[in-house]
Order: structure tokens, then sequence, then C-alpha cells
């Protein structure tokens, strides 16, 4: 009975428009074997209307189990274990289907991860947004008409052609659009976002979420945003609850618990994340002392790297140029061009720039996995010890097939995504051994090489799914540096993992290049990770290179306008989001022009003879170049950087 | 240089069992009656085959004029044929032909089929656009009317049977592996083992092969059940075994005018082929949702 009281108490509140969720006691379990494991444990938390929720946690937290469970949705072998879901004043888990189907459609959708997978790929964006038009069905010019308002709201170029386009043909900044148009279909109250930008570009994410928080403005929706970026929390989000282990440990006002974080764990996460403005590894999260709730006192004591002293070149590019095209296209130019750059000995060097600009490209012809049509790139033999096995280096200029083995040996891979590099059939011995069997390293074993990754040794035995995210990028870590290699390609390997596992992979790289004097291409598109780890730094636009220079250079206040974008798109926690200025964030174009400065089509400086003319080098000191057309003080922001 | 933090709660974890796919495998079929069933009917005709000659006192070739055409008896079971052998010999020993000929050409034909699906696969381009328009082709072509070309042309014999399985089986077996290739070949892994500069068929084999054996796996079985089928349908139209050969085809054939007189002569080389065939579909199905399962589970974690 005083159950009933109390739902209908709460039934008048919410009607009467103050909460769009209100969820309590919530427990979300699945029985393993006769043992029920929470995935979510006692979850109490609301939204008002028109707020925003920002929820945050590691992998394995329970934030996207929650997230989807607002759409009454679980995952088959799940159930409810206690507590309910109130969305807009109806207890999901207890509506019949049909009821759901009305809740699903009218009050709540959902915009995935990544909109590339969730879109259809044979179907045409139009009919896909049609499906979703339940209130229009039969009527195909009024679906097509509201299809084309829907693009146009999420603000894709040419809405109406758009309409007759398959996914494939829309970049991945573009794909989110047309999710968000999707979910916006039926004019929700809420929305929900699973990692709305994660696996997007900073530039693309600033455009994508300057649009989300708009949309939100102007059709005063409550979102409900899963993100394990605190920045992006703290840009968007009025309110957030922190999430550990399936419990919400820490939950209020965004600004006041990131400004004052009460929990050890909330303190732990902040101070993991790097930051653009200030150099150095960030501690990594030590979950001993948040267990026992211990809150750090006093300043985050950074790690700071010291470059390599002795300038000692292993990989050596000039000019490369790469064209994809099979016959010149008029007025594109080929997708890389005249690249050159070098790595030292123990040095890392970031290659930055958006998707599209180039650096896997240019990265996989170092592997020799591209074929080149023009410059050089060899590789010189690096230290004493590595002496042995490679003997003056060699020419990079042919792909694998044609390299020596001693050449293929001293190039490895790191991967972004620790769960496709590894073979799941085989146990991490044998991803090892391998290329130690096939390259003949003398000494090595396998269990030194997980040591080296500071793995023990019982690891060998285990398949890659029984390892977390941050155990399988040390393991592919350790089959890269088992062959013995004096360059590492390190493709966006920390983008994938928390923040928390992100700086001890970062501190193993850096003690790796020190230790084994390897030199690491290190590409990725996070400007702090490349703050806080990266020797120099190489800018790249539309495969051509606009800057590079020394870690601090790049940071400095001289910069191409490009890579004052890309800083300028960073969203930081304990930014000023809403001064923060809006750069010009229209998306990159898909082939490079073949005449004048790569940037000309988006640069806020641009003049006549940049269309035409290849920009002259500004050498700003020794090691800091800019590739522009400006005078030097006009690459000094007017406004100090913030 | 111990400037790193430990990942210190993930090597107190005690040690788990590295769970087997195959070992799942195996529970998820005895968990399903009809699998269960089916790979029984599988395993029973195989024993009966290897074991012919053990389970019964009679010789399946020699021939009896005296006790022709006999009925149902405590002697023989199930009667006797016109020329006077046991139906239930020559029923017992009937599979040894048609599986042996038929596991060894589906065999082959998935072995021959997974390597191509894999080239095809790994060269992508023209390579893969010559090889899938080859099969499609040979594909259009039914299939006992293809194994009727080939056995005029080759004659009889086991070994041609084999080829023309082969010949006419590959194209499918292709086309279900290559699809399932080429969702491994985008991975890091084989990029990885491609940078490493393995050859072709080291990556195959190590690298793609073990990620596909499921799909593999449950191709064989669902083949081999056709297989089984095409080939007692040749003995059947006389281009398979040839006689005194115990087969069922062959016995159905031989068989078939004595209806009305001794049927169990007719019915139990054909209820012995229905059960083996049953089986084999039954097997592949609870494989392929065993495996099925198996992959949901990957991808929940």
């Amino acid at each position: 009975m005083t159950i009933d009281a109390a739902d209908t108490i709460d039934e008048a509140t919410i009607l009467n428009g103050t909460d769009i969720v209100r969820i309590q006691n919530l427990s979300v379990s699945y029985l393993s074997g006769k043992r029920q494991v929470d995935v979510l444990k006692d979850v109490t938390l609301q939204l008002r209307r028109g707020h925003v929720l920002g929820l945050v946690g590691e992998s394995g937290s329970g934030k996207s189990t929650l997230a989807s469970a607002l759409l009454g949705s679980l995952r088959s072998t799940s159930f409810v274990s206690n507590g309910s879901v109130h969305v807009a004043g109806q207890d999901v888990f207890a509506l019949a289907p049909r009821a759901l189907r009305r809740l699903r459609t009218a009050e709540v959708a959902m915009v995935p991860q990544n909109a590339g997978n969730a879109l259809t790929p044979t179907m045409k964006i139009g009919e896909q947004i049609a499906e979703v038009l339940h209130h229009l069905k039969g009527n195909k010019a009024a679906q097509r008409a509201r299809a084309e308002e829907l693009l146009r709201l999420v603000r894709l170029p040419n809405p109406g052609p758009a309409l007759d386009r398959y996914p494939h043909q829309f970049s991945g900044g573009q794909q989110q659009r047309i999710g968000i148009a999707m979910a916006l279909a039926a004019n929700p109250s809420l929305l929900v976002l699973d990692e709305p930008t994660t696996g997007l570009d900073v530039v693309t994410q600033a455009a994508i979420l300057d649009l989300l928080m708009e949309l939100q403005e102007t059709m005063g929706m409550s979102m409900v945003m899963v993100s394990h970026d605190l920045g992006v929390i703290d840009k968007m989000c009025t309110d957030i609850a922190l999430l550990r282990k399936g419990a919400v440990v820490e939950s209020g006002m965004t600004r006041s618990v990131l400004a004052q974080p009460q929990h050890a764990y909330t303190r732990g996460l902040i101070d993991s994340v790097p930051r653009i403005d200030t150099p150095g590894i960030p501690p990594g999260m030590d979950q001993a002392a948040i267990d026992a709730g211990t809150v750090r006192e006093g300043a985050v004591e950074l790690y700071i790297r010291t470059p390599p002293t002795k300038a000692k070149p292993v990989l050596s590019v000039r000019d490369l140029t790469i064209d994809y095209r099979r016959k010149p296209v008029p007025g594109t130019g080929p997708t890389v061009q005249d690249v050159s750059f070098e790595v030292n000995a123990g040095e890392i060097v970031a290659l930055v720039g958006e998707s599209g600009s180039g650096k896997s490209t240019i990265a996989n012809a170092i592997a020799g996995l591209q074929k080149s049509e023009g410059g050089q790139m060899s590789l010189t033999g690096s230290g004493d010890e590595s002496a042995n096995h490679l003997r003056g280096g060699g020419n990079l200029a042919r792909t694998v097939s044609s390299r020596p083995k001693s050449l293929r040996q001293a190039v490895q891979l790191i991967f972004q995504n620790a769960d496709t590099s590894l073979n799941p059939r085989h146990s991490v011995r044998t991803a090892i051994a391998r290329p130690l069997k096939l390259f003949g390293v003398k000494g090595a074993t396998v269990e030194r090489a997980l040591e080296e990754v500071e793995l023990p040794a019982s690891f060998a035995k285990r398949l890659p799914g029984q390892l977390s995210g941050g155990q399988r990028q040390r393991v592919g870590i350790a089959r890269a540096i088992a062959a013995g290699p004096s360059l590492v390609l390190a493709d966006e390997v920390v983008s994938a993992l928390d923040v928390s596992v992100q700086s001890s992979i970062l501190r193993l790289m850096d003690t790796l290049s020190r230790d084994k004097d390897i030199g690491f291409l290190f590409i990725t598109h996070d400007l702090a990770v490349v703050r806080s780890i990266a020797d120099r730094v190489v800018v790249l636009y539309l495969g051509r290179i606009v800057e590079d220079g020394t870690v601090e250079e790049i940071f400095s206040d001289t910069s191409h306008p490009y890579t004052r974008l890309l800083l300028d798109s960073v969203i930081e926690l304990g930014d000023d989001h809403k001064a923060k200025a809006q750069a010009v964030r229209d998306e990159i174009p898909d082939a490079p022009p073949e005449l004048g400065c790569p940037f000309a089509s988006r640069c806020p400086i641009v003049r006549d003879v940049c269309r035409t003319v290849v920009p002259p080098t500004i050498q700003v000191s020794d090691t800091h170049n800019i590739e522009c057309h400006a005078d030097v003080s006009e690459l000094r922001p007017s406004i100090p950087a913030l | 240089m111990s400037a790193m933090t430990t990942t210190a709660p993930a090597r107190k974890r005690s040690e788990p069992k590295a769970p087997s796919s195959l070992g799942r495998a195996v529970r998820s079929i005895l968990k399903s009656r009809a699998a269960t069933l089916g790979f029984a009917l599988v395993i029973v005709n195989i024993a009966v085959a290897v074991l012919a000659p053990v389970l019964t006192a009679y010789d399946p070739i020699a021939t009896d004029a005296m006790s022709a055409l006999q009925e149902s008896s405590a002697a023989h079971l199930l009667g006797t044929d016109a020329l006077g052998r046991d139906t239930l010999t020559r029923t017992l020993f009937g599979g040894q032909y048609a599986l042996a000929i038929s596991f060894t050409a589906t065999g082959l034909t998935v072995l021959l089929g997974s390597v191509i699906a894999g080239i095809a696969a790994y060269r992508g381009g023209i390579v893969d656009d010559i090889i899938t328009r080859v099969l499609d082709s040979v594909l259009a072509v039914p299939a006992i009317l293809s194994m009727l070309v080939v056995v005029t042309i080759f004659g009889t014999g086991p070994w041609v049977i084999i080829l023309a399985v082969v010949v006419v089986f590959t194209g499918g077996v292709t086309r279900i592996v290559r699809a399932a290739a080429m969702d491994v070949m985008p991975k890091d892994f084989i990029t990885a083992a491609k940078a490493r500069g393995e050859g072709m068929f080291s990556i195959l084999f190590r690298e793609v092969f073990p990620n596909v054996l499921d799909i593999i796996l449950v191709e064989f079985a669902m083949r081999a059940s056709w297989v089984v089928l095409l080939i007692s349908s040749l003995s059947f139209l006389g281009f398979g075994a040839s006689p005194p050969t115990p087969d069922w085809g062959l016995m159905v054939a031989e068989n078939r005018n004595l209806m009305a007189v001794v049927p169990m002569a007719t019915l139990s080389p054909i209820a012995a082929l229905a059960s083996l065939i049953v089986g084999l579909n039954l097997a592949a199905d609870g494989l392929a949702k065993s495996f099925g399962i198996d992959r949901m589970k990957e991808v929940l974690g």
C-alpha cells in the first residue's frame, strides 16, 4: 500500500514537469553460472527537464548499461534485479511492449557511438530517415521533406541531394550528424548519447558538440551523455554522475563536482587527464588508494620526459610523395606530397592532423604496406646494441615483400585498437613468439618481452579475450619490441584506452624509447597526449607538412593557422567553453588542391597568393618551421592564448 | 627505472582457466537434443561402417542361391536379396563406400575451397574478381549435371567421383569462407603479419583460418550431407559403386524391382541413408548454432 502511495506522489511530481529521468535504487545483474553479478548497483539519479547529465567512468563501469536502461533496453542476459527507471513519468521496465515502443519513438531517442556502424550500408540516407518517421507513414513526399529538414537542422551540407546518397559517401563526422538527425526525428524530450564523439578528431568533435549544444538549447531537450572524456562532459553537461564498478560514487552539478571532487575516484580521473597547456605525463590511477578512499592532496606530480641529447637519425624521410589516383584529376594533387622529416634514436616524434590528413598513409608507406611514388625513405642502424642485426640500415622505398628481413625487423607497428591487433585464437605466447622465431632474435624470450612491458610471465598462457584493454595494448607493444626494432610506428595507440590506463602506456613508451634507444613515430590527433609525451611534432594537413618543431615550439604562440585551429578545437576540463573562439570548422576537403597551400580553403588569413603558390618556409627557429605565406607576426594570436 | 605504476589488481587475480571454444561448443551441442541426436546418428553410422565385419557373420558379397529372396527370419533378420545375400549385412557394409568417398571428397573440397577463398580474400582486387566470377559460373550449372559430365568423360571409379564432387562443390565452399575471411582481413593482426613480411600462406593458415574454423566446420558437415546424397544418387544411376560392392544407392537400384517380394532389401538401405543424412544435417545445424552462440559471447565479452 505504501508503495502505491509513493508511486502516485512520484508521478504527480513528474507530471508537474520537473524530472525527466528518475532512477531509483536501480540494480542490473546477470547470472554467471549460479552467481549473480551486478553490472549496476543501487543507482539513484534524477535529471531535471532541460538539463544535461554526463555519465563518466572507466570501461566496465556500467555507464553504457545505465544509458541503454533509459530506453528500457538491456543485454539479453541481464535483468533488473532491483529498483526502477522512470522516464517522462513512465516506469520503462514495467511498460508493455507497445507502450515501450511509443516511449522510444516519442520521448527517448538514442545516438549510438559509431553512427557509421549504425547506418545500414545498402540503404540511401533518405530511406533510412523515413523509416523512423512513424507519424508520416505512407506519405512519401512528407517524409522526404521532413528528412531534408532534419538534415538541415544538423547542418549537413546539401541536405537535398544527400538524401539519395549512401552512408559510405559521408565522412565520419557527417555520419554522426545523420545519426543525430535520425534521433531527432520525433522531437524526443530526452536524447541519450553514447560516446557521441569518441573516434572523431578534435575539429570534428568540436563541431558536433557545438551542434548538440545548440540543438539542446533551441529545442529545450534533456540529454544524457555517456563519455570518458572529462573535457567533453565539462563543456556539455549541467549535471554529472561518476560511475565506478556499477555504482555512482559521486554526482552533482558538473562545475562544482569537477572543481572540488569529494571522491578519490573523481580526483584520480581528473588527475589522469593530460593537459594541453602543461607538459608531462600525468600519474596513473592508484586503484588501491581509491578503494581505501584516500583523496590525494596537493598538486599533481607530472612526469616530464627528457628528450634524447644527441641527434642520431634512425628514420629519414625526404620528399615522400604518395598518390592514390590512378590518373591525375584536374584541380587535385597527390595524397601525400613532399613530406620530409626525421626520427632520431630514442626520440618520440608525433605526427598530428585531422582524419584524412594522411598520417596513417605515411606510416603505412614507412611500414612498406603502401607504395610510394617519389622521394626517399631510409633507415639507419641505431645504437650499438642493435648494430648486430642491422648494419647500415636500408632503403624503405620498396614495399614489405621486397625488403630484406633485417629491415622488416627494424620497423615494427603498434596499433590503435588492441582488440583487433591480436589474433583472438592465439595465446599471448604464440603472438610474441612469432616475431622472435621469424627474425631469429637471439637471447630473447617471451617472458623477457612480457617483463619489458611490465606484465607477469604467467600471462603468456592467456588468450587476448582474457586480458583488459590496457593489458592487450601492452602485449601488442611486447610483440613489436620483441623483434628488436630501431623504429616503432605507433598509430593512435592510446586513444581507445581509458585515461587512467593511458598514462601508464605513455610512460611505458617513454621507458622503452630511452632504455632501448628506439625511435617512435607517434600518430595521433590528441594534442594533449602529444604535449605530454612527444619530443618533436610534425603537423600534417592533406598530406603536406604545414608546421614542424619541438613540442614546446608547436604549443607556443607562433603557429600555422591550421595548428591554431587544432589547438582551439581541443576541449579541456576547466576551459571557459563559451568564451573559446569559434574557429573555422568546415570539414577537411576530400582531396588536396593541385596548387598553392593545402589549407587555403579553410584559412582565416588566406590571401590570393595562397591559392596558386606553394607557401614558403618560415624559419621561426633552427628547429621550428612553418609553411605559410603570411608574416610571422600574423601567426601570433591577437589575443594571447587562453 | 621504476617510474611506472604497476597494474596491481590484474596481477593478483587468480589465473582463469583458458576456456577452449571447442569445450564450449561440445557443451552447447550436448544441451541441444537435436544436435546430440544428429551427432549420435553420424557417429553410429561411422562406427557401423568401420565395425561391419565384426558385427555380422555373413559375407556381404558371396552369393547363396539356396537362400534367395527370403523374408525376415532368425537367420536373416532383414531377409535376403535375389542373390541370397543377407540384407542386414549388406546394409551394415553399405555405408563404407558412401562414407569413405564422401568424407574424403568433402574434406578435399573444403580444404581447396578454403584455400581459394583465402587467396581471393587476401589478394582482393582483380584476383578476387576472377576467382569469384569463375566459381559463380561453375555454381550456375546444376550439381548432378556437372557430375554426370565428369563421370562420362573420365569414366567411373572412386577418384573420378571425388574429382567430380570437388569440381561441383568447391564454388559454394569458397563463397562462404571468402565472406568470412574478408571480415578477418582488415584486422590489425593481419596488418602486423604483413608488416613482418609473412607470406600469404603463412598468414592464411596462421592468422585467418583459425578465425574462420567454425564456419569451415559447419561447411564441412553441411556439404557432407549433400555429398553423401549425391554419391548415393550416382551409385543408384550406375555411375558410382559397381556390383557386387555393398552400397546403399546400388542396393536400392538392384532391389527396387523386388519391392513387392522383399521390401526390406530396398527399405533398409534407404532408412540407413536417411539416418546418415538427417544426422549430418542436424549436426551441421547444431554446430552452427553452438558456434553462433560462441560468437555472440565473444561480442558481448
